[in-house]
């Protein structure tokens, strides 16, 4: 029955499991965690030595046992973080790509008992972290917005992919909308699929992703300011580009207004010339097609002057 | 030969979503497959699409890996509630895990911790393990991990251990032979001594993978085929239950889905007890399977293992 193991203090199995953990998700390795504060704090001041706590092995010392776990910890984080984001791991580098990672592991550690939510909180970490983000944004370098916006695109379709969609549902198709005349559109009160992502980059992070996940080892883009929508159709997810008006449009969609009542109020400034009813019929088919809303509710009794 | 009422499914495979459209494509004539758990409770997409669909097909068993049932934390209930309903939505012939702790103080390391194995460890595991089976409403199976390390306060041989709490907690044990031999060089001890010392009652199921030597320890890595070790383990282990459902888990440098098929049935000869004809990566020689050597920066970590994410395949 017994392993002839000498009896040693025992610390309890919470103090214990807090001071293991402590010391295998310590990004400086084992050996400088030995004598972490928090490592110390899970277990009596005195019982601070591992070779006390964990037996060695015929060719392994505790610590070298313990620093397979460690070493384990950290890899397999690494490597689902690259999997996530392979356009942002070629654009940093694994190095540098790495650095990031286990900076906003330390600060982030995981939770979840899904690694789907491992990344959650890394593209706003890295927006927080920037080395720039005390400066008033006119002072601010580009560059650190291209990675920003690089994590977030590759974020967001993990999301996407994996998240609720609407295979299955009949959706609004073009032939919908052309059978009624222009004018009439303006009365619909279309509702965005819950898939459908929108994004306003100061990069072209899109064409950069995509080239990455072909291995194509794309050069990094000059800033162009770039207009995103992002959506789900039979389990395949798609990113579409869009006019800076076309983008200020479907951000206005809420499903309770009329389209004729957004265009009323006004697109954001910077979005360009209000479109036309025609044009916007025509905007509304071709995203009807690529499955953008969820319903296209006409109402009574809406107006607009373009 | 009681294996809790629960039936052997025969020779399957673990899904992984490198195998999806090849699944959906052939419908190959696998016994069943078994599924991480984690991997599909919330997904609704392609992942979850395709489960539905094998799980019309084929038989389905779950596999965990972030139960946690040795954890000093409190059951989380939420995550209990999810893989009750995912077990229930796909009819899945049981719900296993690891004996293991993957966390503590809201943390998951993401990794199957090895327990302090003592009396103390033992009475916690088992009333976790009988509320976990009050909630679940199902008998709970658990995997014997393989494990690096053991604790000084270790008062119990792992098979002690396991024999003790499946008793006690009446559950179902997952044997994972390769694991029994992973640990038994890690630890020293024997590992035919382990599998004859397991219940064989309660075996519900036996895993089967590869690992790696390196020099001072063996990893799991589950990225290779069976070593020749390993089929002798699991053949011991069938004479021992009468034959169980067995598994093959393969979650790194994945083969093509045919290859994976056929290193599973290679478990038919291994009970016929003909010795299939194999290669020289079927055997490990102490000396030359030294693939890297000990505190080299390449050491292969214990898993892609089996917490694979479910990669996108379409874009």
């Amino acid at each position: 029955m017994s392993t002839g193991v000498k009896s040693k203090r025992r610390p309890e199995l919470d103090r214990l499991q807090q001071w293991m953990q402590a010391v295998i998700t310590h990004p400086r390795g084992i050996r400088s965690d030995l004598t972490s504060r928090e490592a110390l704090c899970s277990l009596d001041a005195d019982i601070n030595l591992l070779e006390e706590i964990i037996l060695p092995s015929a060719k392994l010392s505790g610590a070298e046992r313990l620093a397979i776990y460690c070493r384990s910890y950290h890899a397999r984080l690494l490597q689902c973080f690259q999997s996530m984001f392979p356009a942002l791991l070629g654009a940093l580098g694994e190095k540098l790509f790495n650095r990031f990672a286990l900076d906003y592991l330390q600060h982030h550690p995981p939770s979840s008992y899904t690694l789907d939510r491992l990344a959650d909180a890394f593209p706003q970490y890295l927006a927080e972290t920037r080395p720039d983000a005390d400066k008033p944004q006119d002072e601010r370098e580009c560059w650190p917005d291209f990675i920003i916006e690089l994590a977030s695109l590759e974020w967001a379709f993990l999301k996407v992919y994996d998240g609720p969609g609407i295979e299955g549902r009949a959706l609004p198709r073009a032939g919908d909308i052309l059978s009624s005349a222009a004018e009439r559109i303006l009365q619909a009160r279309p509702s965005p699929v819950s898939c459908l992502r929108l994004f306003a980059f100061r990069y072209p992070v899109h064409t950069y992703m995509l080239a990455a996940r072909r291995d194509e080892n794309p050069e990094l883009p000059a800033p162009l300011k770039s207009f995103i929508a992002m959506t789900r159709l039979n389990y395949r997810v798609s990113l579409y580009e869009l006019s800076a008006t076309q983008y200020a449009l479907l951000e206005s969609l809420d499903g309770r207004h009329t389209i004729g009542q957004i265009l009323n109020r006004g697109l954001a400034a910077d979005s360009g010339r209000q479109p036309s009813a025609t044009t916007v019929r025509d905007w509304l088919c071709d995203w009807a097609d690529k499955g953008f809303f969820e319903s296209l509710e006409i109402a009574e009794g809406s107006s607009y002057t373009s | 030969m009681k294996r809790l009422g629960l039936p052997n499914l025969g020779m399957g495979v673990g899904l992984r979503c490198q195998h999806f459209s090849y699944v959906l494509e052939h419908w190959p004539p696998v016994d069943w497959f078994e599924v991480i758990s984690e991997n599909f409770m919330d997904s609704q997409g392609w992942a979850r699409h395709v489960l539905d669909r094998i799980c019309e097909r084929y038989p389905i068993a779950m596999h965990g890996v972030s139960l946690s049932i040795g954890s000093a934390d409190p059951l989380d209930f939420e995550y209990l509630a999810k893989l009750k309903r995912l077990a229930e939505v796909t009819g899945a012939a049981w719900v296993s895990d690891h004996l293991c702790w993957t966390g503590i103080l809201d943390c998951n390391t993401h990794d199957l911790l090895p327990l302090p194995l003592n009396e103390e460890t033992l009475r916690h595991v088992v009333r976790r393990i009988r509320i976990v089976q009050d909630f679940l409403e199902r008998p709970l199976v658990l995997e014997n991990p393989s494990s690096y390390l053991r604790f000084a306060v270790d008062t119990l041989q792992e098979w002690e251990f396991l024999a003790a709490m499946a008793e006690e907690a009446d559950c179902g044990l997952l044997l994972d032979v390769n694991n029994v031999y992973v640990s038994s060089v890690n630890h020293g001890f024997d590992p035919v001594e382990y599998i004859e010392s397991v219940p064989a009652e309660r075996i519900v199921q036996i895993h089967l993978a590869g690992h790696r030597h390196c020099g001072t320890h063996i990893v799991d890595t589950h990225d290779s085929r069976v070593l020749a070790q390993v089929w002798h383990l699991y053949r011991l282990a069938s004479l021992r239950t009468a034959g169980v459902s067995t598994l093959l888990e393969w979650d790194s440098n994945i083969p093509e889905f045919p290859a994976l098929h056929a290193e599973v049935l290679k478990a038919r000869s291994w009970l016929a007890e003909q010795e299939p004809v194999m290669d020289g990566r079927d055997l490990v020689d102490e000396n030359s399977a030294i693939l890297y050597p000990s505190r080299d920066s390449r050491e292969p970590f214990a898993g892609a293992h089996p917490l694979g994410l479910t990669s996108p395949e379409h874009i």
